[in-house]
């Protein structure tokens, strides 16, 4: 059993503004996932086998036992567990054989869940994306305020967002900065 | 008729006197309400100003608002909506508004005309620095800062839209119910904090009511539509690339109020719709610029919207539009009237014609005419073009910007009925059905272009910045004939209003010095923004300890515990030394981190420095590319330095590469240049090898790495490494890497590195793990009397052993500066192999990295000094190279140094003159190996 | 600016670094005889005509990938956006 504790980036981070509510989330794994040279089609039946569904295209995620997974590049997905086991990627890397190369990431991400009434009103503030009329299967990667963000659209209304975790209480700070502007 | 809300007064303080103005008034309403005349002083001249305008065009009023600690100036009184407790006072003055002691300047007129800087004060010539220059310095500008900081908060944002309709007037709310109604999204934006444009300053009709019934209903309906977006006190101020247009938004004008005052958006369109109206233009004559003439679209404004009256007053004026003005008397210039000189310092008090009738008013309207607000469509590098007809610049139809239309009376269409037929026919362009027409006024243009009279005396043009029509013709006759040089040379049009009432009437004085018309004579170009924006506003948040992200490291709270002094490293805060109790200074710290690490044991957080994980069957053939020496037979298990060059031959960064399994390297970068490593390697991935099977992804953050450093680093580490796990001196020996589990089962990987020279290792767990291990490790270290060492130390003990770092790979250098000449593979291509061979990198009196210790015990080495042999001038055709990196050696007890030197390999033990001229220290040095401790690497391999 | 890429559609230029001219994707062979020549030609000399460009942008805040940009430097109108990878794997 491992003497060691973990810390998450934002430390727990929880505030409700009521028409707005921040959460850090940390009970997750996050595995890049990129395709072999040459393996395309034993790739993509591994993947509808493993996971059961087809891999998501440019601007979307697909929903998976457990999770989901987003497009990230050509040939490049994130798959995203809703749950620990940082052996994530090792077990990915079996499951796919030669047809992929799978690299833990988890903590390289803080994560956080935006929601409430307002949450558009904040975001429009911060991501430069047209997040209002984004499909409810929307995922994608861009930059507000200066810091790599990962959006990721919820089916019940609100939103995930990644951020590298290095910079994560900055990202925090200005997201926190502009709540508080916009609800005032 | 009125659209003030008399049941809300308002008190405001103006020049610290109270009074009292309504809600819906503007500063310059309730100004004028409450009877005040002069508001402000000229530029140069320092006359007595009155308001002169009801909108943003307003040159005169410029005022300062005072609160929250501090002050904004040069604010127009037009365009600030009153509120409760608002405190404004005038500008430009020296004693009070009405009696001001600079207003000897407008006696000193003739010595001050345009170009007065190069003409009156040239002599004598030393007068100038120490005399005249301060003097107009002082004398210059209007407002004045608080010279405190801004303590209002500003925002930014992101809007997208199929349609952004650019003015709320007629044309503009018509465009929108109709694009609305067809479930377009919408964005209507008007820089007034009211909607409707002129129809709130006008008394029209419109289907046979009150227009204003017609304005309150549009914009209901549109309320309740979840595809438009009303934003009123939202001017759109520039158009950019590619349907990308700016929009400032006011929130309030109160200084120090909660959340955000303004806020920036970037307004991402398909379309665009400019229905941004037009502004009327005075007349030239003697005397134009005296308090109590305005606008004639302004005393409509002052009358209708805010129920001010104005009696005993007079109408100039050469067209038909302004003759529904309420005045007293009518001075229409098409029957053969028009004034030549005005009376009444303080407030006008009568006009004199060229009939020579003298008529008493108290205020004078004045119209020349509309202009057509094209700036927007300038702003992509259109010009207007001139219409005969309409005696105006109307919108270039084959040069606007793409996407975008223009209607209304900002096209040329100056009716109402006009700017309803408009509407539709844009609506239809854009696709949407458009609604019945609504029933409004179509008076036609009857117009007898009039711009200035003629004759000796000054005509004010420009008001703002103080431009006479005696300055433009000045500026022909001294040569300056091109609209853009006299633009510059009187600075008519460079003030805050950008010219907007007096652009054209300056052109129509030039072209009748120049003998042209008015379309030969052209335009200046218009460019953003169209009203001032402040420089906080595009600031946003971006502001103190948000100006830019803030990096940590796993470890930075531990540190910060430890009471560690941070140094900024880019975006990253590093620990720079760990200070005790009783240290003085920073050099107390750091040569103690050397001496406990080199003695016993350090560690330091290395997780700064990039991690690329590379993976691929072709990985080792794509690090060959990269590198200058080979990777593709390293073993696995096993790590190698590695030097990267750019194509041009010269050193880009350096770092290990670790391989863990056939198709699985983890390259590390410098921190500075993880980044730009990671772009040069997908660029070398995607466009110069795309066939091969290599990538790449960064695990800078993913993981903790920590280097442990030290003669008892090993005893230190199985402490920490799981016992199955051998990294006995056989069994994991200098150079070797893997991957293992540490402190019962955490998952790690264990690279056999030293930069430092000791015994040494770098340790790395998963990032969420690294707060843990630090403290894990110090806690176990105890016996070992462990330490944290800091970024100073670190560079201590690297240039104690010669390693090139940032200092010494700094962009000019080249592997055979840095004596890795050898290093590069013959046998192989890689980026930069081949022009590094190229003359001038090659051959004879290269520079070579070598040490530098003080020829005198204890004297200071400093670096960027340039070395110069012992008896030659200080001059750079004697220089022999420069110093790169120093440090204080707590181990050799003095100063050392690393540098570059023209062929430094072959004259070890030379003595040489290290010269600094910025810090006045030269000193004589001794030329030596750069690997000053341990140069054999004894300690390495223990 | 914005940036029609070919797969996510359209993005602000602040998300993507700039390179330089696509001619970078045509590295020169180094066995040449006149390799040295040809590199210097490669990394240095440019036509820069007003007018289109084919410029190399990264997509630095984004998916990663190159692309080759077809802009008109005077008037800032992009015609063609590419996948880098695509242009250099057809040899154009």
């Amino acid at each position: 059993m491992s003497k060691l504790a973990t810390k998450s980036p934002l430390g727990g981070f929880s505030r409700d503004w009521k028409s707005v509510s921040l959460t850090e989330l940390s009970d997750y794994e996050l595995v890049s996932i990129a395709v072999a040279q040459g393996k395309d089609s034993d790739f993509e039946k591994r993947f509808k086998s493993v996971l059961k569904v087809n891999p998501p295209k440019p601007n979307q995620y697909v929903e998976v036992e457990n999770g989901f997974v987003i497009w990230t590049g050509q040939n490049q997905y994130m798959l995203m567990m809703d749950n620990i086991d940082e052996k994530a990627d090792l077990k990915m890397s079996e499951r796919f054989g030669e047809s992929a190369y799978c690299v833990l990431q988890s903590d390289g991400w803080a994560c956080l869940q935006v929601d409430g009434p307002k949450i558009m009103d904040v975001l429009e503030r911060f991501i430069p994306l047209d997040l209002r009329n984004a499909p409810n299967d929307f995922a994608a990667r861009t930059v507000a305020h200066h810091i790599a963000v990962i959006v990721i659209k919820s089916p019940d209304g609100g939103w995930r967002l990644l951020t590298p975790r290095s910079s994560a209480r900055s990202f925090l700070d200005a997201l926190t900065h502009t709540t508080d502007s916009v609800i005032s | 008729m009125s659209l003030v809300d008399y049941n809300t007064p308002l008190g405001f303080t103006w020049n610290g006197k109270a009074y009292q103005g309504f809600e819906g008034d503007t500063l310059a309403s309730a100004l004028l309400r409450n009877g005040i005349k002069i508001v402000g002083r000229s530029f140069k001249y320092h006359r007595p100003r009155g308001i002169m305008t009801a909108g943003s065009e307003e040159p005169n009023a410029l005022v300062t608002l005072i609160g929250g600690g501090s002050q904004e100036p040069n604010r127009r009184a037009t365009t600030i909506k009153l509120f409760d407790g608002l405190e404004a006072k005038s500008q430009n003055h020296m004693g009070s508004v009405n009696f001001d002691l600079l207003a000897v300047n407008d006696l000193l007129s003739p010595f001050l005309a345009a170009g007065f800087y190069y003409k009156t004060f040239m002599w004598p010539r030393a007068f100038w620095e120490k005399l005249y220059e301060p003097a107009i310095r002082r004398a210059a500008g209007l407002g004045a800062l608080s010279a405190t900081p801004d303590p209002d908060q500003y925002d930014k944002g992101f809007l997208h839209c199929d349609v952004l309709i650019i003015g709320a007037g007629p044309s503009g709310l018509l465009t929108a119910l109709n694009a609305g109604r067809a479930g377009k999204s919408i964005i209507l934006a008007d820089e007034d904090f009211r909607m409707g444009g002129r129809l709130l300053s006008e008394r029209e009709e419109i289907n046979g009511s009150n227009a204003l019934d017609w304005v309150s209903s549009a914009i209901a309906e549109l309320k309740t539509l979840p595809n438009v977006r009303l934003m009123p006190r939202t001017t759109i101020f520039g158009v950019y690339d590619h349907g990308i247009y700016g929009g400032l938004e006011t929130m309030t004008d109160q200084i120090g109020a909660k959340g955000a005052k303004q806020v920036l958006w970037r307004i991402y369109a398909k379309k665009s719709v400019l229905a941004a109206g037009a502004t009327e233009r005075p007349i030239a004559f003697a005397n134009n610029d005296r308090p109590g003439i305005m606008l004639a679209s302004a005393v409509r404004s002052y009358a209708n919207r805010f129920g001010i009256e104005m009696p005993n007053s007079a109408l100039l004026t050469n067209h038909d539009d302004a003759l529904g003005t309420p005045v007293d008397h009518v001075i229409d210039i098409r029957k053969g009237e028009h004034i030549v000189d005005t009376q009444g310092r303080g407030g006008i008090k009568q006009v004199t014609l060229n009939t020579g009738r003298k008529l008493s008013v108290q205020h004078l309207a004045v119209s020349g005419g509309w202009n057509p607000n094209v700036h927007l469509t300038c702003h992509k590098r259109g010009r207007p073009k001139w219409d005969e007809t309409l005696a105006c610049f109307v919108p270039d139809a084959q040069n606007l910007p793409a996407e975008m239309h223009v209607i209304g009376a900002a096209n040329g269409s100056f009716s109402t009925h006009g700017a309803f037929i408009d509407a539709n026919t844009v609506s239809e362009l854009l696709g949407v059905k458009s609604g019945a027409l609504p029933a409004a006024e179509d008076a036609p243009v009857n117009i007898t272009p009039f711009w200035y009279v003629k004759g000796n005396k000054r005509g004010w043009v420009d008001f703002q910045n103080d431009v006479t029509t005696k300055d433009i013709t000045l500026a022909h006759q001294e040569g300056f004939s091109s609209v853009e040089h006299v633009k510059r040379y009187t600075t008519l049009g460079m003030a805050t209003d950008q010219g907007k009432t007096s652009n054209v009437i300056g052109l129509a004085v030039l072209a009748d010095a120049t003998g042209q018309t008015i379309p030969e004579t052209g335009t200046t170009i218009f460019r953003p923004p169209y009203t001032p924006v402040p420089i906080g506003a595009f600031a946003g948040a971006h502001r103190g300890q948000h100006f830019k992200p803030t990096r940590l490291t796993p470890s930075h709270d531990f540190a910060a515990e430890q009471g560690a002094t941070f140094v900024e490293t880019g975006y990253w805060k590093r620990a720079q030394w760990l200070a005790r109790t009783g240290e003085q200074g920073w050099r107390d710290s750091v040569d103690r981190e050397v001496l406990m690490t080199r003695n016993s044991v350090g560690i330091c957080d290395v997780s700064t420095l990039g991690k690329i994980d590379i993976q691929g069957r072709d990985a080792g053939a794509f690090l060959n590319k990269v590198y200058v020496n080979s990777f593709k037979l390293l073993k696995v298990g096993k790590c190698r330095y590695g030097l990267m060059l750019r194509e041009d031959g010269i050193a880009m960064d350096d770092g290990t590469t670790a391989r863990l399994s056939e198709t699985h390297f983890i390259m590390t970068t410098t921190t500075a240049k993880a980044g730009p490593v990671f772009r040069h390697l997908e660029f070398c991935r995607q466009l110069l090898f795309p066939d091969m099977d290599v990538h790449l992804i960064s695990t800078t953050d993913q993981w903790a790495q920590y280097s442990v450093a030290g003669p008892n680093a090993r005893k230190l580490l199985q402490k920490i490494v799981d016992p199955e796990f051998d990294i006995s001196n056989e069994a994991f020996p200098y150079m070797a890497c893997g991957q293992m589990t540490v402190c019962g089962g955490t998952r790690a990987r264990l690279f056999r590195l030293s930069f430092s020279g000791e015994l040494a290792y770098e340790i790395s767990v998963p990032a969420r793990y690294g707060d843990a291990l630090i403290r894990e490790m110090i806690a176990q270290g105890k016996e070992f009397d462990a330490i944290m060492y800091g970024t100073e130390a670190l560079g201590v003990m690297r240039i104690e052993k010669g390693h090139a770092a940032g200092n010494e790979l700094n962009g000019t250098t080249t592997a055979t500066n840095l004596g890795l000449g050898g290093f590069v593979s013959q046998k192989k291509d890689c980026i930069g192999k081949v022009l590094s061979g190229r003359e001038g990198l090659t051959g004879e009196d290269q520079l070579n990295l070598v040490g530098f210790v003080p020829d005198k015990k204890g004297e200071t080495l400093t670096n960027g000094a340039h070395f110069i042999n012992q008896g030659d001038d200080s001059t750079p055709e004697n220089d022999q190279g420069y110093m790169s990196s120093v440090a204080w050696s707590p181990m050799l007890e003095t100063y050392i140094g690393l540098g570059f030197l023209t062929n430094g390999k072959k004259r070890m033990g030379e003595t040489l003159v290290a010269k600094d001229f910025v810090r006045n220290n030269h000193v004589e040095v001794k030329v030596v190996s750069p690997h000053f401790f341990d140069p054999d690497g004894e300690r390495l391999r223990v | 600016m914005i940036i029609n890429h070919p797969l996510l559609g359209p993005r602000d230029a602040s998300e993507f670094t700039y390179l330089g001219d696509a001619s970078l994707m045509q590295r020169p062979n180094p066995k040449s005889e006149t390799a040295i020549d040809d590199f210097y030609r490669y990394l240095y000399l440019r036509e820069n005509t007003p007018g289109e460009h084919r410029e190399l942008w990264y997509h630095e805040q984004g998916d990663r990938s190159w692309l080759v940009v077809t802009r008109n430097i005077s008037t800032h109108e992009i015609t063609k956006v590419e996948l880098a990878r695509d242009v250099a794997r057809s040899g154009t």
